[in-house]
């Protein structure tokens, strides 16, 4: 980017001392500096610096409790970090609400499925579309103002839909969808928002094997668009497959990261893995985190 | 199958319900003819005018008011017989003329039927001195521990009940009425036993119809994948309900139990307590202490937290939850009625007591955070001790303004509450 | 027994001015809750002050009745807000508590003595709507059958109120089926979902909370209107319960559930309580049953309502016009 200058003022060499940085990238996209957050004492996230390539598909791996969704929720404002900056493209995003965070470009799903179960599946995507004029109070009972938008957002829907191939279920409530149909339709609801970055948390979880294939797929091809993608994930198959670069980490921390083949041959990612320190580790999420199932 | 035994089960509580309102009899008023209040107001033997006077009834709705004539007189028309209360409007006194009593300003008069009732406003010479500001707050702050032990008895099930099933119980200020009127019947109506029977009786009967509520009607509903908002109208409903058989049972009217009505009071320095209040103070604490060392160590107290902190996997550790509901149930409505007694003792029964205190005690609970026993004591004090203390300044008619008010900047400074934990997302 | 009396006076509650009044009141919970899943407790809030705001710029400041309106309702709008943005961030069941709370924290302000001057206290105000009855063109006299007959003031008072209620309710439509609404009724969903999709949740569901607010508080002009004063004892919290009850007995989240649930709710009240009446006036009854139902139809009406209110859960949850399936997608 041109504004390479401009999209890391905090990098001085001071800044660099007192915080060894992870990996730098050639073309950031996101920039994360100094991110700490504790529940009850324990640091949930405690992250010097980590940079995400733009462009690139990048998997967050790491133990059960290791603070990858609680990063996913600070990333994207869900959540309050106790301190800590990041940047978007050179926005800072510190402070925002997760909606404004969103409209930056930054789009994400969750664990746990969050379809708008008596929305048809059509309104699903549609609530997902960026700066609709009929989406004004003001605006909302004079139709012909925003008629027209509309049929283009329907259009685009539909076509979302019928890649990802859950155009039948359309008008469907998206209550009646399987478990896989969800997902799907999670990610076509990210997608219809036109996100540069799109973060998805677990996106293979608890999806048949075949679903999972071509979750896989769909994910390449967003990719092969442009949009940078970040997710979390534990089959390390997946990881395997798709993933241009993986971060590991373990108790909060970025335990290492590099390229797949890099990191499946350190001997701290096994470890992290087979788990000498699994047991304290979580022992001390139970105790921080409580109901959260991963973090 | 199930379908038709919860609908078994809802239609014999109804039908006990309606049963029972025609075994027992009824309390209600009857029209007559010329109930009334009147009197005359004097000072230094020459009549007062334009003095006014209002008249509310039990319930505090205002039936009528007056203002004194040239010759002193007044008259308030009554809608019938039962007791009222009436206010003299200090602020239309003449300069330099006041109540002989300030504590006399409002009076709580019973009329029967076709009576003229006078009242007599004594007019005086301003007091030389009322009580400093000082003994007014140490009053105020023991009338406050006293309302707030009772508040958090009786809140304590709401919240539990809250943590275990997620319901906010809107029919929990009826167990209080429940417990109070129970015990009056016991006490003064029907069978003449002295209070403190009365009393166990009555929170024994309370006890039983808040687990026969889970037992008959809320688990199976249970079993029928309603919503969390069905189950609060369940309980809207069963309010309204209870409410008002009630009503039916009891009359529009305060009453008060015949025992320890009058005694006078022990003062300790600034403090002055009536053994009843001081007994009830002290029973109150110990049973507040009791129940939360039932929490920490009984077998059932642990499930109980279990269930509260996470109710599947509590169930999936073996834990009959079902039993540990009705066991809650049973028992906040035990203590709800204890509360309902210990009340109707301090003030008197009537039968929107516990309407009326289900609002202190959703302060409280979420003061104190939703869900925990010990948020509901903590937060039941803190409202308690508000409220009252509160009426060191302020008119005491305003007094439960300021215990929601506490209610509303504690969400905004501290959503989940004191002894609460934050909700995570995920 | 009259049952043609008992039938005239239930039709003529079901279509009179109360079941208007509730009818607005349902309308705006419909939005509120049924559309945007806001758990409104404190319904009654935004009638009082529809209510006492026109009142008081009438009987206290000696302003205009169409001055006065619009007026009612604008404190209605800052209620929301004022209560919506501190609140709305929590969660539903803080939010259901916080609004009967604050409801009652305005009930016992505008009766408190200190407040007399203003709102008339304890006894509230008079002499609201003579401006209001000027425009009445029906002649006078009385219209309808028997026990089924409204004055023409009575009827004036309710072709304006039905019409408010038909003209809501399209309101309440339109939004609903325009994108504004579907954001709306996605919050009502899920709304960490809504918010990761870039829209301002807090903000929409303030404008749901205050239009739905201000529909509450068009229930309480009417109710000025139709009584030509206010008291505060028509505003307890009692009132909400009743405007859920019409509103759930026609079902939520459809447009006509809340209209049909206030008439049917009225005509039911009424039926019942005229039904007893006629009973204890007839001798029916032995004795010591009469003496009993005498003077409490009132009481029972309302234990037969939580009777109905728990019924209707365990029977049909989703009222009548609402569908069974959308109660369990989801939960």
């Amino acid at each position: 980017m041109s504004e390479m200058t401009t999209v890391r003022p905090e990098l001085t060499e001071a800044a660099l001392e007192a915080a060894p940085p992870g990996r730098l990238k050639d073309d950031p996209i996101l920039i994360t500096f100094g991110m700490l957050k504790t529940f009850g004492g324990i640091r949930a996230v405690d992250i010097d610096h980590l940079e995400i390539e733009r462009g690139t598909i990048t998997a967050i791996i790491g133990p059960n409790g290791a603070g990858k969704t609680t990063l996913f929720n600070l990333l994207t404002g869900f959540d309050r970090p106790d301190q800590g900056s990041w940047r978007l493209d050179g926005r800072p995003l510190g402070g925002l609400p997760p909606h404004r965070i969103a409209r930056l470009g930054m789009v994400r799903t969750f664990q746990l499925t969050k379809s708008l179960s008596r929305l048809t599946v059509l309104e699903n995507m549609a609530v997902a579309a960026q700066t609709q004029r009929g989406e004004r109070l003001e605006r909302a009972l004079l139709r012909w103002l925003w008629l027209p938008e509309e049929e283009r957002v329907m259009t685009r829907a539909v076509e979302l839909l019928e890649r990802f191939g859950i155009e039948h279920m359309a008008d469907e409530q998206a209550g009646t969808l399987s478990g896989g149909q969800r997902k799907l339709l999670e990610m076509a609801r990210a997608l219809m928002a036109d996100p540069e970055l799109v973060m998805l948390d677990e996106p293979t979880a608890g999806v048949n094997p075949a679903l999972t294939e071509s979750l896989l797929e769909h994910i390449r091809n967003l990719n092969a668009e442009g949009v940078t993608i970040v997710f979390v994930e534990h089959n390390m198959d997946v990881v395997m497959d798709i993933s241009d670069w993986v971060v590991v980490m373990a108790q909060g921390r970025i335990l290492t990261e590099g390229a797949p083949e890099e990191v499946v041959a350190n001997e701290e990612v096994i470890d992290a893995y087979l788990g000498r320190a699994r047991e304290a580790v979580d022992e001390a999420v139970e105790e921080a985190e409580g109901e959260e199932g991963d973090g | 199958m199930s379908n038709a035994r919860s609908l078994r089960s809802a239609v014999a509580l109804v039908a006990v319900a309606v049963l029972s309102l025609f075994l027992f009899g009824t309390a209600h008023a009857q029209d007559g003819e010329g109930e009334a209040f009147s009197g005359t107001l004097r000072f230094g033997g020459e009549p007062v005018e334009g003095v006014r006077i209002s008249v509310v009834d039990a319930v505090g709705e205002v039936v009528g008011e007056a203002v004194s004539g040239s010759d002193g007189k007044w008259q308030i028309e009554l809608p019938g017989p039962g007791t009222y209360r009436a206010t003299i409007d200090t602020d239309t006194l003449p300069e330099g003329v006041s109540l002989r009593d300030p504590e006399r300003q409002t009076l709580e008069v019973t009329v029967t039927a076709g009576r003229s009732r006078p009242l007599i406003f004594a007019l005086g010479e301003p007091a030389s001195r009322g009580p400093t500001i000082g003994e007014k707050l140490a009053q105020a702050v023991l009338n406050g521990v006293k309302f707030g032990l009772i508040i958090a008895m009786c809140a304590i099930g709401l919240s539990l009940i809250f943590g275990l099933t997620g319901l906010i119980n809107f029919a929990h200020g009826e167990l209080v009425t429940l417990g109070a009127i129970l015990a009056w019947y016991f006490n003064a109506d029907t069978f003449g036993a002295p209070l403190i029977l009365a009393g166990v009786l009555a929170v024994v009967v309370a006890g039983a119809a808040g687990g026969g509520v889970e037992f008959s009607l809320l688990r199976p509903l249970r079993g029928r994948r309603l919503g969390g908002f069905q189950f609060m109208v369940v309980t809207i409903g069963l309010s309204l309900l209870a409410r008002h058989v009630l009503l039916l049972f009891f009359g529009p009217d305060r009453q008060r139990y015949v025992d320890y009505a009058l005694q006078a009071e022990w003062t300790f320095g600034p403090f002055a307590v009536t053994p009843r209040d001081f007994t009830i103070m002290a029973l109150s604490a110990v049973i507040l202490i009791a129940v939360a060392v039932f929490l920490q160590r009984a077998r059932m107290g642990k499930a109980i937290r279990a269930v509260a902190d996470n109710p599947e996997l509590a169930e999936s550790s073996g834990i009959d939850v079902d039993r540990v509901i009705l066991v809650v149930w049973a028992a906040g409505a035990a203590l709800a009625a204890v509360g309902g007694v210990f009340f109707g003792s301090v003030e008197a029964v009537d039968w929107l007591m516990g309407f009326r205190l289900l609002l202190l005690m959703f302060a409280a609970v979420v003061l104190g955070g939703l869900g925990t026993a010990y948020g509901a004591m903590v937060g039941g004090l803190l409202i308690g001790l508000v409220t009252e203390v509160s009426t060191v300044w302020a008119s005491p008619e305003i007094k439960a303004v300021f215990a929601l008010g506490v209610l509303v900047l504690a969400l905004l400074i501290r959503p989940q509450g004191l002894l609460g934990q934050r909700e995570r997302i995920g | 027994m009259e049952f043609d009396v008992i039938f005239g006076n239930a039709a003529r509650a079901g279509l009179g001015p109360q079941a208007a009044i509730f009818a607005l009141a349902a309308i705006g919970l419909n939005l509120h809750f049924g559309y945007a899943g806001l758990l409104n407790f404190g319904q009654v809030g935004f009638m009082m002050l529809g209510a006492y705001g026109t009142a008081i710029m009438v009987a206290t400041w000696g302003g205009s009745l169409w001055l006065g309106i619009p007026f009612g309702l604008g404190l209605c709008v800052a209620f929301a807000l004022a209560l919506g943005i501190p609140t709305l961030r929590l969660r539903s069941d803080y939010f259901a508590i916080t609004t009967i709370a604050a409801a009652e924290i305005l009930r016992l302000l505008i009766r408190s003595s200190p407040a007399t001057d203003i709102t008339g206290g304890p006894f509230g105000l008079q002499a609201i709507a003579n401006s209001f009855y000027d425009l009445n063109f029906l002649p006078d006299g009385r219209f309808g059958i028997g026990t089924f007959s409204y004055s023409s003031n009575q009827l004036w008072v309710m072709i304006v109120a039905w019409v408010l209620v038909v003209l809501c309710s399209a309101l309440v439509l339109g939004l609903i089926k325009s994108p504004w609404g579907r954001v709306v009724r996605a919050i009502r969903e899920d709304e960490d979902a809504v918010l990761s999709l870039g829209k301002n949740t807090v903000a929409y569901k303030l404008q749901a909370l205050a239009i739905g607010g201000v529909i509450g508080g068009l229930a309480g002009v009417i109710d000025v209107l139709q009584q030509s004063g206010v008291g505060s004892e028509n505003f307890e919290p009692q009132v909400t319960f009743f405007a859920w009850a019409a509103l759930i007995l026609g079902g939520l989240a459809t447009t006509v559930g809340p209209v049909v649930g206030a008439v049917l709710f009225w005509f039911l009240r009424e039926g019942v309580e005229s039904f007893i009446r006629e009973l204890s006036a007839e001798n029916w009854l032995p004795n010591v049953l009469a003496d009993f139902l005498d003077g409490a139809e009132g009481a029972i009406s309302v234990v037969l309502m939580g009777i109905g209110l728990v019924g209707l859960m365990a029977l049909r949850p989703q009222g009548i016009f609402g569908r069974r399936r959308n109660l369990h997608l989801g939960t």
